[in-house]
């Protein structure tokens, strides 16, 4: 079975959390990500990195209280993304 | 984790599993509903005491620990956000800061022009509150004490003013602190 209805950027268990994830969070930053995803710093950078490129994330390097702080926010095209995702996955589900 | 791809079903999985555990990220507050509980329990049951032993003038004199609350609350919540906020922590957050300013006014501004009515109207808000609580955390049993507290509200305008203060302190042992124990106990 081939699933080339659904978008690969999200067909992948690290990025689908991290936009899920997004979705129902307002903000968030990269230290909340890894210890949500529990994945490791370069694997979670290269796979935001992809998120970014493809305009589905803002990440803006920063600092918070003197500490380096990485913020990153969902963008409009993101949720359509993931909005698009979710409508062609059910049409995997249904009978 | 790592980036392999999903099934279709696995991908809902993933999707529903992340969700709800940023759902569940909220849910640890029963400690703010536990200092809610005790506070009301508290003025409602201090102004009752205080009208017993007709001490009339200054029988609304508990109530200034909601304020107290109040900021308690706003320190409380903007820790938390520092972790990270969610649209149900923010809808929630607005629902109880509406709430808590409209008491305040009505409290301690229009007392006298709302006189027997103040407190089925605060218990109205209280509970709607709880009720729009319990429906943004999926929780059950804050939804029911919010129902609750709604239907109190109601009864007062059928019971005289004397014991409007205990129902206060009622709503608040029953419905409000005990609900939070038992949050807290399921975090």
């Amino acid at each position: 079975m081939s699933f080339k209805d659904l978008n690969p950027l999200l067909h992948s268990q690290l990025r689908l959390s991290v936009i899920s994830y997004l979705i129902s969070n307002t903000e968030s930053d990269f230290n909340q990500l890894k210890e949500i995803t529990d994945a490791t710093s370069g694997n979670l950078s290269v796979q935001l990195k992809k998120l970014e490129e493809a305009g589905y994330l803002v990440i803006k390097k920063g600092f918070k209280n003197n500490y380096q702080h990485t913020a990153i926010t969902i963008t409009k095209k993101g949720i359509d993304a993931f909005e698009a995702y979710v409508e062609a996955l059910k049409g995997y589900i249904k009978p | 984790m790592d980036s392999k791809s999903l099934s279709p079903q696995e991908s809902l999985d993933l999707i529903s599993k992340v969700i709800t555990d940023a759902r569940n990220s909220f849910k640890d507050n029963g400690i703010i509903y536990i200092m809610w509980g005790i506070l009301i329990t508290l003025a409602g049951a201090g102004q009752f005491l205080l009208l017993h032993f007709e001490q009339h003038s200054i029988s609304y004199f508990p109530y200034f620990v909601m304020p107290v609350g109040g900021i308690i609350s706003i320190v409380y919540y903007t820790k938390k956000k520092r972790r990270g906020s969610n649209i149900i922590s923010t809808l929630v957050g607005r629902i109880w800061t509406a709430v808590l300013i409209n008491i305040l006014i009505l409290g301690f501004v229009f007392a006298t022009q709302l006189g027997n009515s103040l407190t089925p109207i605060i218990l109205l808000l209280i509970g709607i509150g709880t009720l729009a609580s319990g429906t943004a955390l999926k929780e059950n049993m804050l939804l029911l004490s919010g129902l609750s507290i709604n239907v109190m509200g109601l009864l007062c305008f059928f019971i005289d003013y004397a014991y409007h203060s205990l129902i206060i302190a009622a709503a608040g042992f029953f419905f409000t602190l005990i609900p939070g124990i038992i949050l807290n106990k399921k975090k």
